[in-house]
């Protein structure tokens, strides 16, 4: 098999134990929504256990979903639409996961740093709504 | 004068901003580096592509504040060294390193919160890939003893199977 080939194999791998784990999780969280309902004979013990499977469930399917494009971003082809979705949506995210750390903490530094780090937020902000456009663009293209 | 009165402003009595700015600007490195990264796997696939150009400016941007960073880390850890004399000053004492341990101590601390194994830091700090583990643990415990001489012995931390970091807090015991 080429490299391309395999490449190819470890995405769908890795995009299939994405999806199994969101199934799962869907599944577990309409038990936990049915549980929490009136009609439900499930005592509170019962709910807790859910809902204890459901975070665990989630931290999972989130560990998966990063494999997913970790690997995308290794083997995936810039020909396809689906590494331009998981490039721009990764950098998006990053980026707003900086923005948030950056007005969190800035707070609490020198005055100088403080001024870089708004000057970063600023930045950042714009690149975040570049990347999510070309994000929505790519995800058209791939829909289309 | 003009520097203790930007301290008056900026610091209640007793707090060490240095001190507490060190995690957060650590924190921050690291999502720049997840950033350059993607930015770099992107770019490599990214011929014929329009927003190839603009992809580009991203991360010579990226890299640039990761850079600037990199450096106030280094400000804020009250560590600097002067990689062409090979020299480390810290609290006020100076200690003369060799050419492979002063890149080591460079690389370390200007990738925080990040352990490397010793095969990564053949390859990145010292762009020697044929460095054995053995080779590479014998510098790192040197350098870690000699490093005891201006009170930084705690600066370089070993993660059990992981590998070798910096220590999130960099507090030396300055003698």
């Amino acid at each position: 098999m080429s490299v391309a080939g395999a490449g190819k194999e470890i995405i769908t791998s890795h995009l299939l134990v994405a999806q199994s784990k969101r199934l799962l999780l869907r599944n577990v969280e309409n038990k936990l929504a049915r549980g929490r309902g009136s009609a439900s004979l499930m005592n509170a013990d019962e709910i807790q256990k859910l809902g204890l499977l459901v975070d665990q469930l989630a931290a999972d399917a989130h560990r998966a979903q990063g494999n997913y494009r970790r690997a995308v971003l290794k083997w995936g082809s810039g020909d396809t639409s689906d590494f331009w979705v998981v490039a721009y949506s990764s950098l998006a995210s990053a980026a707003a996961g900086l923005v948030t750390k950056l007005k969190e903490s800035a707070r609490d530094l020198p005055a100088t740093d403080r001024y870089e780090a708004s000057t970063d937020v600023e930045a950042l902000e714009l690149l975040i709504d570049r990347w999510t456009a070309a994000m929505r663009a790519s995800m058209s293209a791939a829909v289309a | 004068m003009a520097s203790s009165l930007r301290q008056q402003l900026t610091e209640l009595p007793g707090e060490d901003l240095a001190t507490s700015a060190l995690p957060e600007v650590a924190g921050w490195i690291t999502i720049y580096e997840e950033m350059a990264s993607v930015l770099r796997s992107v770019l490599a696939r990214a011929h014929g592509v329009p927003d190839a150009d603009e992809l580009r400016t991203n991360l010579l941007w990226v890299e640039q504040r990761l850079a600037s960073w990199r450096d106030r880390h280094a400000q804020l850890a009250g560590v600097t060294i002067d990689r062409k004399e090979h020299l480390l000053t810290y609290a006020g004492k100076s200690l003369k390193l060799t050419r492979r341990e002063a890149d080591l101590l460079d690389f370390l601390l200007r990738h925080p919160q990040r352990p490397f194994t010793s095969k990564q830091l053949a390859t990145l700090a010292w762009q020697n890939s044929r460095l054995s583990d053995a080779q590479v643990r014998t510098y790192i415990m040197r350098l870690r003893s000699r490093l005891r001489q201006v009170g930084l012995e705690e600066v370089i931390t070993v993660a059990r199977n992981q590998g070798y970091g910096i220590a999130a807090n960099i507090r030396g015991t300055a003698k």
